[in-house]
């Protein structure tokens, strides 16, 4: 088992003897709205992001070979 | 006037039954000369338990198209004598029977070529559309069958499939006959002719030549489908210029299909003594694709292969593409990954409108989006909600990106029940309705075992397909997510929060066509 699944295993469980501990309740209040600075969002995608933009933009002319 | 519309000549109606004693093989020895490809469709119409054929014979005189297609390769080689066309039509009825409109299961029109001074005529499936011998009970999803309607001199039967051609290696070559099957399943007449292809191309077989080993050239593809007014991206991956794909193009291909759009894929034959520009090349219609539920690609790929995703694509569980290829024939299954990166070239991915980021790159933003709602709110006390925190916190939500239609997404969330039978409110889908664009990307989030096994899903996010991705990321692209009990839409820079008693899994999206169902993944 990698470390993912286990990870994922004792969450699954700690939920379920959560569960089976007490009826469940709302536990985090759920506000009317959320503001756009609530969100924070990873360098990792916005640099595969720009990657991906580069060469698309590097190969948008390029037009090699016959078919 | 088409091959399909033109009136023909019965010259036989024959029984093929097994039973009969009839063999595909010695047919097509006897009358064919034993054409592969042929062979292969009726092949197909077994797999359907044909159990008739009936033949015609179709001239000049009843179809504009072949006087066309003739003038051309007069044109082109001026030895050409004459071409004899026969459309072999399949029943599921025995000869005689009234064929009932669900006993038809296709036609081919093979085309034969006759030139002075050549003593065998230059054979060919100018076109055919069959019914595909596997169907979504099957997993096989072909998200871009049309209906064609076929005049018959039994009467006139209609039948669901993507429109296959082969080239004659003169007036039409590979691109040609791809750009055909694909284009049909795209245009509202759903085909074009290859007359009209050459006009858009410049290619006149005076001036301009194709075919004996002369392609057409990538800017070819590009102007007709520019001419078309088809939109389309280009994925190119060319080592011998320094242009090293960075991403892999099976998930750039699978992009495309799973938005219920064709694509064109070429890549460079392997050749022991390749020239300065590298080996021939080829290139095929992709179609569709098959699924398998039980792969062992997804977990192993990660687990022992050193995959550094945080989610796993739903293209994972792909087992094969549907394509076709000129030179073997209709509804091929390319196993994933058969096609090496070595090889691939090029993918024209057909789309139903321009979108500035491709579906690659929208399943990253989406993922990103499903990270920031869950650091929001990392637990509800809901319990799907709060499996799919942790399927997210722990990397191991599945994802499915298409670009859709806003009609297609509000049947859907219409439709969409929990287990327990609970549905979404109506004034949730209202809001939905009034604020949606009509056309968007669709980022689905499920678990592996809720996807593969159920085909089911915690939610989904809605991503602009107008806006550029900004920099850095924010949230202008986001139009909507949906999760367990929650729904937000944004609006002007703020995302309210509804609550919704749909606080369980819900069915994928459905892939319609035509108001038809093309199935689920």
């Amino acid at each position: 088992m990698n470390y993912a699944t286990q990870e994922l295993t004792n969450s699954l469980q700690e939920l379920t003897s959560k569960t089976e501990r007490q009826p469940r309740q709302v536990e985090q209040a759920v506000p009317a709205s959320i503001a756009a600075n609530d969100f924070s969002f990873s360098k990792e995608v916005e640099s595969f992001l720009e990657k991906t933009r580069d060469y698309s933009a590097r190969t948008r002319g390029v037009h090699v070979g016959m078919y | 006037m088409s091959f399909r519309e033109a009136t023909g000549r019965r010259l036989d109606w024959i029984n093929t039954g097994i039973d009969q004693g009839f063999s595909n093989f010695l047919f097509v020895d006897q009358h064919y000369r034993s054409n592969p490809v042929l062979r292969r469709i009726f092949s197909l119409a077994r797999k359907q338990n044909f159990l008739s054929l009936l033949i015609e014979e179709i001239t000049e005189a009843d179809c504009a198209l072949l006087a066309e297609e003739n003038a051309a390769i007069r044109l082109r080689k001026p030895n050409f004598a004459n071409a004899v066309v026969h459309r072999l039509s399949f029943f599921r009825c025995v000869k005689d029977q009234p064929p009932a409109p669900t006993d038809f299961l296709g036609y081919v029109i093979f085309k034969s070529d006759y030139f002075t001074g050549e003593p065998k005529p230059k054979d060919y499936i100018f076109e055919s559309v069959v019914l595909p011998s596997r169907g979504v009970d099957q997993n096989n999803f072909i998200h871009c069958s049309k209906i064609y309607q076929v005049k018959t001199t039994l009467g006139t039967f209609a039948i669901t499939g993507v429109l296959y051609a082969q080239q004659n290696d003169l007036t039409f070559v590979c691109a040609h006959v791809s750009l055909r099957s694909a284009l049909a399943c795209m245009l509202p007449a759903a085909d074009v002719s290859y007359a009209r292809l050459n006009a858009l191309a410049g290619i006149d077989h005076q001036n301009r030549k194709i075919g004996e080993s002369r392609g057409i050239l990538p800017q070819d593809i590009e102007n007709i489908l520019n001419n078309l007014g088809v939109n389309f991206e280009k994925i190119v991956h060319e080592p011998r210029q320094q242009l090293d794909l960075p991403t892999e193009f099976q998930r750039d291909l699978y992009g495309f299909i799973e938005s219920g759009c064709p694509a064109l894929v070429g890549f460079e034959l392997d050749e022991p003594t390749p020239g300065p520009d590298g080996s021939p090349r080829h290139v095929i219609p992709v179609i569709g694709h098959t699924f398998n539920d039980d792969t062992w690609v997804p977990d192993a790929q990660r687990s022992y292969f050193g995959g550094k995703l945080s989610y796993f694509p739903s293209e994972s569980w792909l087992s094969s593409y549907v394509v076709h290829d000129d030179n073997f024939g209709p509804y091929y299954c390319m196993p994933r990954h058969f096609l090496k990166k070595d090889n691939f070239r090029i993918i024209y991915g057909l789309k139903t409108q321009v979108t500035p980021f491709n579906a690659v790159e929208a399943e990253a933003i989406g993922f990103d989006f499903f990270g920031a709602i869950v650091k929001r709110f990392p637990r509800l006390g809901q319990d799907w909600y709060d499996r799919f925190a942790v399927f997210q916190r722990c990397g191991l939500l599945v994802l499915r990106t298409a670009l859709i239609r806003k009609a297609d997404y509000i049947a859907h969330l219409q439709s969409l029940r929990s287990r327990d039978y609970v549905g979404l409110e109506p004034a949730l889908v209202q809001k939905f309705q009034n604020h949606l664009p009509e056309t968007f990307w669709m980022v689905e989030a499920s678990a592996p075992e809720l996807f593969a096994s159920s085909r089911r899903k915690f939610g989904e996010i809605l991503l602009s397909a107008q806006l550029p991705v900004p920099k850095p990321l924010n949230l202008s692209l986001l139009l909507a997510a949906r999760v367990p009990g929650l729904v937000m839409i944004q609006q002007q820079n703020n995302v309210p929060i509804d609550q919704t008693q749909l606080q369980g899994h819900t069915g994928l999206f459905n892939l319609q066509r035509d108001g038809v169902p093309t199935g689920t993944v």
